[in-house]
């Protein structure tokens, strides 16, 4: 009975495809609201995350409490490295004194680079600072502690200096003391500044130039995802038991809450919205229900008449509701998809949208559509047969 | 054919009592103009009778259908259907009743424009709880039965009146009721066409079926054997008409 009465329900809106395409217009509006825009916000937030997030949620920054000191103790690196979740770390300042003026010294080419910066990095430093190298390898612990004179370049200077390889030896003049080129950066994902620097030990640096009185020295850390704001905490007493107050150490506020926080405003103004987009569609099926009990009067008391029930009637209004809402659902959904995927390809993104997402609209359509057919399947079951055969 | 339109016999009812007594039946519309539709009727009908109810518009006849038809409820008097009193069914099994054992032909047939002729009539039997082959056969069967079995998949609307009207008398008749209700069943029909519907209605009652026809028409009233005339709210004699006279209207309620 429950499959004829559904069967009879799907005839009557398919008899009325423009009338039945109206009516779900509003279901269907408000679905493609909201999964559009869930759609879209997922996937952009992904893309977000994919791009910034792994850098900055495993990176810790250390710094002086107050100007003028140099707190980082000299095994800074070794003293990092033996903290749980660190990656690497050290020391680096710029050499803002000495400038930049080197000229290379190689066999077959000359030059003298301008604009460049002198960077004094610790090998822990060089490592956190995620670099690529294109030529050669960056400097060790050994080096560090020997003082040798080794540079690293950034690849900008390396062209400038007329220098892409390391295989025959090239030097460069620093100040008034040579180094030996060791590698060259082609890119660094945190310290973009050493594109157009040459980077050297910081022993090396303080032995051949000093430091000035207010010289700033800062530390940075890669630690594994997750890690930052207890390799923060404990940063301070591995490097200074003595004087923890004296550091601070800076982990980036927690990106994801961050980003979360957001997201649930702009969320709950969209979820907001498509409620308010549903809750229209859910009056328009609820109002052309109950214009279709009065204009379907005769069909109804003719269907009373050969012996339906109230209940199959009512029944057969509510199935006529809730498939309503099941399509518009259906159709806002599969419309909404189309969006989000097409905003995906526009953007190179990768589409992502929650798979309760996918699941809630239909049921949420056909909720909506049974609560707003439950006035006219009230009113169907109450005409009077005899007056509506008339009429 | 006596099985596409003989009524069946159904445990239920009680074969010895008459197939409609009434009892001082009476229905009372209040509002701006109250007014007696049926007042005090009494009167029984047999199995296989034809009767035709006359009377004008007003007399209070199709408000005795709607009270035969268990469409409506009298307020007052008893309405014996086979035996059982009507008063007390809920509105589940007067539905019930309704689907089984009672068939409509209405003056402007009432037939769905945008189902074919096949649906329209295997839709009385789905209340009726047949299943769907079920449905279709004998749906088929009464199509054939009244003349239509070319038509089966046409719409009402493709059809002219007489064969819409014949499309509800199979419709009416699918389900083998014990009584056929017609509301002015020629009212919309040429009387080329009408004599047609009437001579089918006539070979139903051959058949065992029980006809209560509701008609001005006095052309109507001649095909069924007995005729009962209404005037505001009660049965009466009409010397026009030639027929027989059983009901005890001079009873008083």
């Amino acid at each position: 009975m429950l499959i004829d009465i559904a069967a009879e329900a799907f005839a009557s809106l398919t008899q009325r495809p423009l009338r039945t395409l109206l009516t779900m217009l509003g279901t269907t509006l408000g679905i493609a609201a909201f999964v559009a825009t869930t759609g879209i916000m997922s996937t952009a937030s992904a893309q977000i995350g994919r791009q910034f997030d792994r850098l900055k949620a495993t990176q810790v920054l250390l710094q002086a409490s107050s100007s003028g000191q140099d707190p980082f103790p000299v095994d800074t690196d070794a003293r990092l490295a033996n903290l749980h979740g660190v990656r690497a770390g050290g020391v680096y300042t710029a050499l803002d004194r000495v400038g930049l003026s080197p000229r290379a010294f190689i066999a077959f080419s000359s030059g003298t680079a301008s604009g460049g910066s002198v960077l004094a990095a610790t090998p822990g430093a060089v490592a956190a600072s995620l670099p690529r190298l294109a030529e050669g390898r960056a400097y060790d612990e050994g080096a560090q502690q020997r003082g040798d004179r080794v540079a690293l370049l950034g690849r900008v200077v390396a062209k400038q200096l007329g220098i892409d390889q390391v295989d025959n030896f090239p030097a460069v003049l620093i100040g008034d003391r040579l180094y030996l080129v060791i590698g060259i950066i082609d890119a660094d994902a945190r310290l973009p500044d050493i594109l157009t620097s040459a980077v050297i030990p910081v022993s090396s640096a303080m032995r051949d130039f000093g430091t000035a009185p207010d010289q700033q020295f800062q530390g940075l850390v890669d630690v594994r995802p997750g890690s930052a704001a207890q390799v923060a905490r404990e940063s301070v007493f591995a490097l200074r038991p003595d004087m923890p107050d004296s550091l601070q150490a800076l982990a980036p506020p927690d990106p994801s809450t961050f980003r979360n926080v957001v997201e649930n405003d702009v969320a709950s103004l969209v979820f907001a919205s498509s409620v308010v987009v549903l809750l229209i569609g859910a009056v328009v099926i609820a109002n052309s229900g109950l214009i279709a009990v009065i204009e379907r009067r005769h069909e109804i008391a003719v269907r009373r008449a050969l012996g339906a029930k109230r209940s199959q009637v009512a029944g057969q209004f509510l199935f006529e509701a809730g498939l309503t809402g099941l399509l518009g659902g259906m159709l806002g959904l599969g419309g909404a998809l189309l969006l989000v995927v097409a905003v995906s390809v526009a953007r190179e993104w990768t589409a992502t949208i929650s798979s309760w997402v996918v699941w809630a609209a239909p049921l949420v359509g056909v909720t909506l559509g049974v609560l707003a057919g439950v006035p006219a399947a009230f009113r169907s079951a109450r005409g009077d047969i005899s007056t509506n055969l008339r009429g | 054919m006596m099985l596409v339109s003989a009524p069946l016999p159904d445990p239920m009812f009680d074969a010895a009592q008459p197939l409609v007594r009434l009892e001082c039946v009476s229905r009372h519309f209040y509002g701006a103009a109250p007014t007696r539709a049926l007042d005090g009727v009494t009167m029984t009908i047999e199995r296989g009778e034809s009767v035709a109810v006359v009377g004008r518009s007003g007399s209070g006849k199709s408000s005795l259908l709607n009270v035969l038809g268990l469409l409506d409820r009298p307020d007052s008097g008893e309405y014996f259907l086979a035996g059982k009193e009507t008063s007390l069914l809920t509105d589940g099994q007067r539905s019930a009743w309704r689907a089984g054992r009672i068939g409509f032909v209405f003056q402007s047939f009432h037939l769905m424009p945008r189902r074919s002729v096949l649906d329209n009539v295997q839709l009385a039997l789905m209340y009726a709880r047949a299943p769907r082959e079920e449905r279709i056969a004998r749906a088929t069967a009464a199509l054939f039965r009244v003349g239509l079995g070319r038509k089966l998949n046409a719409m009402p609307t493709q059809l002219s009146g007489g064969e819409q009207q014949r499309v509800s008398i199979a419709r009416a008749l699918v389900a083998r009721p014990s009584i056929l209700l017609c509301d002015e069943p020629t009212g919309n029909l040429d009387s080329q066409t009408s004599e047609g519907v009437l001579r089918l209605l006539r070979e139903l009652v051959d058949d065992g079926v029980t006809l209560v026809v509701v008609t001005h028409d006095p052309g109507v009233a001649r095909f069924m054997r007995r005729v009962i005339s209404m005037r505001d709210g009660r049965l009466e004699n009409d010397p026009e008409l030639d027929g027989f006279w059983r009901t005890n209207a001079d009873r008083p309620c």
